[in-house]
């Protein structure tokens, strides 16, 4: 809010700094809470551009350039409310700039995932969306397995609406043990495909010991 | 000596620098007024007026009048013309200036600047009436890089500019726009100022600058540093001689010359503080930088009254156009507080700190009327215009600045007696109008508030402000004691401003446990007032809240170092709320004796000296006059 009014004591400097730390701690807020569903090292910061282009082991598309998104949030402070000192505004604040800034991410990221998914096929249908344990099979059976920077095996993690994920629990429980076995024996076969794909990108390095 | 080099270029052989039809008839009126002038006070014999010359014609007139002339000289240049920038400089085009060889063919200002730096100039006076001319500012940018082409040392230069830097400089009837009205002031036409014989040229810009106020394709520009004493530009044509002498400092006294390496070892840094005035006056700043200036003259200097009146010239011509009215009360408030070391043993001294307490006085009430209307035109006007969430800690210091100045203007017209009942009228009105608008923004938050809080409560009363006093009282003991006694330190950094506003917020005590005033003079303060103001049942009601809290009183062994940036020789008078002082009554009887102590500093009894005091608290808010409520 810019403009000519006289405004004694601008105390411009000092102001300043305190907005800076005001945005450092809102970061801070968001990277912590982002971590929660993102590990911070897939996280890349970039200083130049608007377009990058990574080379994914899995497509393999050098045309494949994307564009960054610029997120925005608006948060109203009636001014009354900084006359009147009230403190609270400074936690709501950031909170309402932090969720809202997680929804826009969060919602970004199911609908790059979605986009992917319908290009490599990975849908699963659910018919007059009934939730059904063999569509958990199918499930598992199109996704490839991880192996982390630790060495580790990654599985994969489902997100669902609360009542989605009760639901699910609810069907998946209820099968046998003859279930739980095709689901150890997927499991079994994914995570070894996943240790030898890994060890395969491992061997291409020149210096690469197998043990 | 003082000498004029008028240049108007009218012909020009490059076609892409069109001839102009005024450009010498600007330079030969102003010729005329400066030099052939009855009353001149330019050389005669060494001023040269140039038409249209060549760029070797131009250079030579410059290089003599700069270089040959033996003794102190005084510079100053007319240029009517075309003007070019480029690549961040700025150049004068003359006759055969090419323009895609400007820096060979045309008179750097860069240049220009270098020579009047190696020749000692001691003042220089540059007007320009050319297109883009405040691009001249970006030469002296130049000079301030460290990496640049060198320091730029001089501590005299007035630059007159007639256009912006992206602005053309137009003629009309034959004379340039800018120039016509600077002869209006030479001429007396437009009368500057009436108080001295002489006047200088950042005088002269400011008043081309109102006669070109309605000009919205051409604003001037003007500027100016003067450290060696008031710049002089021209006579006077509108000079009243006083009837009776005016005491104060001579028109003709400048520094001597063994402080000329003295205030140009300085001039930098006063450069660098004077360009960031645009981002706001830094009075702290301004005033530890003028007390460095000042500890270095030698001991027996007359300097040192010359410097700040120079600097509080140049420094107010620069904040006259700021929108914040209290800059340049914080100014003169500084130049005030710089002098008070030397207050008493100076006549000189005290006679420009009288000066200038009252033109303080006057820029008091003239910024109270200023925000008194702000605040009837809207009422959010006191909230910053660049954050909302910082002003829950500075809406509340911002406030009590006002406060503690409006109370300062009292103390001081009642010893100048200068009291007003129109002044104190609108003084009355803003105090209402705030407790009516910003109730709640009156909070206990930092010990920076305390000599403000101090200055206004003690006055308050004189100013027949006692209800609105109270009101004030009630609101800061209440915050106070809402926030368990807790207030950070005074002059907290931005960051950790943030950090005790969230701490507070989220009743974090161990944050701000680092950034809190522990002793406090926020509670010594109340509790001296709730005396004055007969209120010491609402500090007996609650004063068991802050059982072990420790309060200060600071009492400087003279209050002549009560500017130094620390103050060594002192007592702090420190007591613990629980162990010494149970009640206002045990805290007065300490009080007493701490009043017989200040007593023994024979200089507070001068009313310069305390002026003086109550300015460096005010722009130095870690200390406290306490002396003001005897």
């Amino acid at each position: 809010m810019a403009d000519n009014r006289k405004i004694p004591f601008r105390l411009t400097s000092r102001i300043s700094g305190f907005d800076r730390a005001l945005s450092e701690d809102i970061s801070s807020v968001f990277i912590e809470q982002r971590k929660a569903f993102m590990p911070s090292d897939n996280v890349l910061g970039y200083t130049h551009g608007t377009k990058w282009h990574a080379r994914s082991a899995e497509t393999k598309d050098d045309n494949e350039v994307n564009e960054m998104q610029t997120h925005s949030m608006q948060v109203e402070i009636p001014f009354q409310e900084i006359i009147d000192n009230e403190l609270d505004v400074l936690a709501r604040y950031r909170d309402e700039l932090v969720s809202g800034m997680m929804q826009e991410l969060m919602s970004v990221m199911y609908q790059t995932i979605s986009e992917s998914a319908n290009k490599t096929g990975n849908v699963v249908g659910s018919k007059g969306g009934v939730f059904k344990a063999e569509q958990f099979v199918e499930m598992l059976e199109k996704i490839e397995f991880g192996v982390g920077r630790d060495g580790k095996v990654s599985f994969p993690e489902i997100h669902a609406g609360p009542e989605l994920a009760e639901k699910m629990t609810r069907e998946i429980s209820a099968q046998g043990p003859e279930f739980e076995k095709r689901i150890q024996e997927i499991t079994e076969k994914k995570t070894k495909a996943a240790l030898e794909k890994e060890n395969e990108r491992k061997s291409k390095f020149p210096n690469h010991d197998d043990d | 000596m003082r000498i004029l080099v008028a240049i108007g270029c009218d012909r020009y052989c490059n076609d892409e620098l069109h001839d102009l039809s005024g450009a010498e008839n600007d330079a030969k009126a102003v010729f005329d007024y400066l030099v052939n002038k009855e009353n001149s006070i330019y050389d005669k014999n060494r001023s040269v007026l140039l038409n249209s010359p060549s760029s070797h014609e131009a250079r030579d007139a410059l290089q003599n009048a700069i270089f040959d002339s033996s003794g102190d000289v005084e510079f100053c240049l007319f240029f009517a013309g075309h003007g070019n920038v480029k690549d961040g400089a700025y150049f004068l085009c003359v006759k055969d200036t090419a323009v895609d060889r400007l820096s060979v063919s045309a008179i750097s200002i860069t240049e220009l600047f270098m020579w009047v730096n190696e020749a000692n100039v001691r003042d220089s006076s540059i007007v320009i009436d050319a297109c883009q001319a405040g691009g001249v500012a970006y030469d002296v940018a130049t000079f301030l890089k460290p990496r640049g082409i060198g320091r730029f040392g001089s501590p005299s230069i007035s630059v007159l500019a007639a256009a912006a830097a992206d602005q053309e400089a137009r003629e009309i009837d034959g004379q340039g726009v800018a120039t016509s009205a600077v002869l209006k002031c030479l001429s007396g036409e437009v009368a500057v100022q009436t108080d001295r014989p002489t006047l200088s040229l950042s005088e002269v810009g400011h008043s081309v600058a109102e006669l070109m106020r309605d000009e919205n394709q051409q604003v001037p520009v003007y500027w100016g540093l003067n450290l060696f004493g008031r710049s002089t530009f021209s006579s006077n044509p509108c000079f009243d001689e006083p009837k009776t002498p005016i005491i104060g400092l001579p028109e003709s006294l400048n520094s001597s010359a063994e402080d000329e390496p003295i205030i140009r070892k300085h001039t930098a840094k006063v450069w660098e503080l004077y360009l960031s005035c645009s981002k706001g006056f830094d009075a702290i700043s301004f005033l530890r930088l003028t007390k460095s200036i000042l500890r270095d003259l030698p001991p027996k200097s007359t300097g040192v009254p010359v410097i700040v009146d120079a600097l509080a010239n140049t420094f107010q011509q620069l904040l006259a156009e700021s929108n914040d009215p209290f800059e340049e009360i914080e100014l003169l408030g500084s130049c005030i507080a710089s002098l008070l070391q030397y207050a008493d043993c100076n006549d000189m001294v005290t006679s420009v700190m009288n000066i200038m307490s009252n033109r303080l006085l006057e820029a008091i009430y003239s910024a109270t009327e200023v925000i008194l209307f702000s605040i009837d035109e809207n009422r959010f006007s006191l909230l910053s215009d660049r954050s909302a969430l910082a002003d829950l800690y500075y809406l509340p210091i911002r406030i009590l600045k006002i406060l503690g100045w409006i109370g300062a203007g009292q103390y001081i017209a009642k010893l100048l007696g200068k009291e007003s009942p129109e002044n104190l009228l609108v003084s009355q009105k803003l105090v209402r109008i705030i407790l009516e608008e910003y109730t709640n923004s009156i909070v206990a938050v930092s010990d920076e508030q305390t000599c403000n809080l101090f200055i206004f409560l003690c006055m308050a009363e004189s100013m027949e402000l006692s209800d609105e006093a109270e009101q004030v009282f009630g609101l800061l003991c209440h915050t106070f004691c809402k926030y368990d006694g807790i207030i950070s330190s005074a002059l907290l950094s931005g960051s950790n401003a943030y950090r005790f506003i969230k701490g507070r917020a989220e009743g974090d005590k161990a944050v701000q446990d680092e950034l809190i005033s522990s002793p406090t003079e926020f509670l010594s303060a109340l509790i001296l007032v709730s005396d004055k103001l007969e209120l010491t049942d609402v500090v007996d009601d609650v004063i068991e809240q802050f059982d072990y809290a420790s309060a200060n009183l600071f009492v400087p062994d003279s209050y002549t170092s009560f500017a130094d940036e620390r103050v060594d020789n002192g007592v702090n008078y420190t007591f613990m709320i629980g162990h010494d002082v149970w009640c206002v009554k045990d805290f007065m009887e300490r009080w007493s004796h701490i009043r017989s102590q200040l007593g023994r500093d024979s200089y507070i009894k001068s009313p310069i000296v305390r002026i003086g005091s109550i300015c460096a608290a005010l722009v130095q808010p870690d200390r406290t006059p306490w002396f003001v409520c005897d």
